[in-house]
């Protein structure tokens, strides 16, 4: 094993899981000085009963504010409003309860909330230097990892573009995962958001800044998110495959918040930003072009990989073997076979490419990927073909 | 002890580097393109250059100021001089060093990611420019 001249891992959440993980929320949120609580989440997860639900077991900890009405891709209009509405409710901290944009608002609305000023003032990476107010999450997807990620993304709408901001504040204080939380995500949610989780996994895995940790976490994840997403796509009631899911999703999101992400998140992140499809339809769409360009440089550790899921072949073909499993566990979870299929318009790949050649994900791809090389990729994706690594 | 002696040293060495480097059309065009005024504040030792693509360049594409001044910046980075110097030899992944803590950023990063591609061939040419210069002893091999 090569010793690396210098690794981290950053581990600010605890995590808190089970079928019985509700009921220990009073003492949990007590520890955090969070007497009163103000709930954040969406339309869905609030008809769906789940707010109900999880107040059944919130004992003396009081409610002072609920905002329901939290979008897709957290707009900085709601953050804005959401922080307004928490400052003047008395409350602690926020329970965020929902998927990633849910979570990602609380974020944003946690930065003004504690900090004061505006949020735009904290864009960028590494400004938010002390502690936040008290933040629980309970993702109600199992997809994005942002119940423990360092990260917040924002849509400023009026600007038409998205606002980073990367602190190890911005880490939740506490993630809820409870089976029962994920039992009623739609199949074709449930599908995307852990394509996406399974992204986030094999990213990870292959980034430069992989490390020890970050590859035990992603590994596991890749194993559990490839035997479990197709029964809960197909069972989703099953709470154990709900659970499988869960855990699999915080695990890859706590690699990826450390070890970043690749080409396939700076083409998703691109291609959302210039078609607004949704982030896991992308991912699950190129994770088997990502993974086949990046082959050449990571054909060892996608070998192991094979490996641990018990996956036959030896050296190159055992690492394809892998690839061709993603592939149709994509199609097994009905995504389209092609960009093509999807509605992707061939006249787009090169704007596409344009933008994801400069997208921050880009820079932790094991393989250098110049503009040109997305471009590959992206036809290759648009006509359905297999690159195997010849790229 | 770091790279640099003193703040004198950091400008003749990052500060001249930057001034060569707006000579050279295939890289700072695109950077004067950008319209950004980034501004870059440097620990141990403390120095401040300022690329300003939003005024009228006095020569080359983009304006090279150093020390402060009352510009509003578009972009703020702090990192320490040897993280500069590090990522001017190629030996710096940007998303790596704010991962690590190494590098601070204020404002959209994306816009300084967008400029990377442009400034790439500027991590062959710091080997030579030092050399040049006389601070072949700097050159990280």
């Amino acid at each position: 094993m090569l010793i690396p001249e210098f690794s981290s891992f950053l581990l600010r959440t605890r995590i808190i899981m089970g079928s019985e993980v509700l009921a220990t929320l009073p003492d949990e949120l007590a520890r955090l000085g969070m007497g009163k609580i103000f709930i954040v989440t969406d339309e869905g997860v609030s008809s769906a009963g789940l707010i109900e639900y999880m107040k059944e077991y919130l004992g003396e900890i009081q409610v002072v504010g609920t905002f329901s009405n939290v979008p897709a891709d957290s707009p900085l209009k709601v953050v804005k409003s959401l922080s307004e509405e928490v400052k003047v409710s008395g409350a602690h901290g926020m329970v965020a309860m929902g998927g990633g944009s849910v979570i990602d608002a609380a974020k944003g609305a946690n930065i003004e909330f504690s900090l004061g000023g505006s949020i735009l003032d904290y864009e960028g990476a590494g400004l938010i230097d002390s502690p936040l107010k008290p933040l629980a999450a309970i993702p109600t997807t199992a997809g994005s990892g942002s119940e423990v990620s360092a990260f917040t993304v924002i849509h400023h709408q009026e600007e038409k573009s998205k606002l980073s901001f990367f602190s190890p504040y911005l880490c939740p204080d506490l993630a809820v995962l409870a089976p029962k939380m994920t039992v009623t995500m739609p199949g074709v949610l449930t599908a995307e958001t852990g394509m996406d989780a399974l992204t986030h996994a094999f990213e990870a895995y292959l980034s430069t800044e992989a490390n020890y940790i970050t590859d035990g976490l992603a590994l596991q994840a890749i194993a559990d998110i490839i035997e479990y997403l197709p029964l809960a796509y197909v069972r989703g009631v099953d709470e154990e495959f709900r659970f499988r899911m869960a855990l699999a999703s915080t695990s890859a999101g706590l690699a990826f918040s450390n070890a970043f992400v690749g080409c396939v998140h700076a083409l998703a992140h691109a291609m959302g930003g210039i078609l607004g499809l949704p982030h896991g339809r992308i991912n699950g769409m190129l994770l088997p072009y990502g993974l086949e360009f990046n082959l050449s440089e990571v054909e060892k550790k996608l070998c192991q990989a094979a490996g641990y899921l018990r996956i036959e072949g030896e050296g190159r073909e055992r690492a394809i073997n892998l690839i061709g499993r993603v592939r149709s566990l994509a199609k097994d979870l009905g995504f389209p076979a092609s960009l093509q299929e999807a509605g992707v318009e061939e006249e787009k790949l090169q704007a596409i490419a344009e933008l994801a050649s400069v997208d921050g994900a880009i820079f932790t791809n094991p393989k250098e990927a110049t503009q040109e090389d997305l471009l590959k990729v992206l036809e290759k994706a648009h006509e359905g073909g297999e690159i195997d690594g010849v790229l | 002890m770091g790279y640099f002696e003193d703040a004198q040293e950091f400008y003749t060495c990052v500060g001249n580097f930057l001034e060569y480097m707006n000579k050279k059309e295939e890289i700072a065009r695109k950077v004067g393109e950008s319209g950004l005024i980034i501004r870059f504040d440097y620990n141990n030792p403390q120095a401040i250059l300022t690329i300003d693509a939003k005024n009228e360049p006095e020569e080359g594409f983009v304006n090279i100021i150093r020390g402060e001044h009352d510009l509003k910046p578009d972009i703020s980075m702090e990192m320490s001089a040897d993280t500069a110097h590090l990522f001017w030899s190629g030996k710096l992944n940007l998303m790596s060093a704010i991962g690590r803590g190494q590098l601070k950023v204020r404002g959209p990063i994306q816009k300084v990611m967008g400029l990377l591609p442009a400034i790439k061939p500027a991590y062959e040419l710091y080997p030579e420019y030092l050399k040049e210069a006389g601070f072949a002893d700097k050159i990280i091999k």
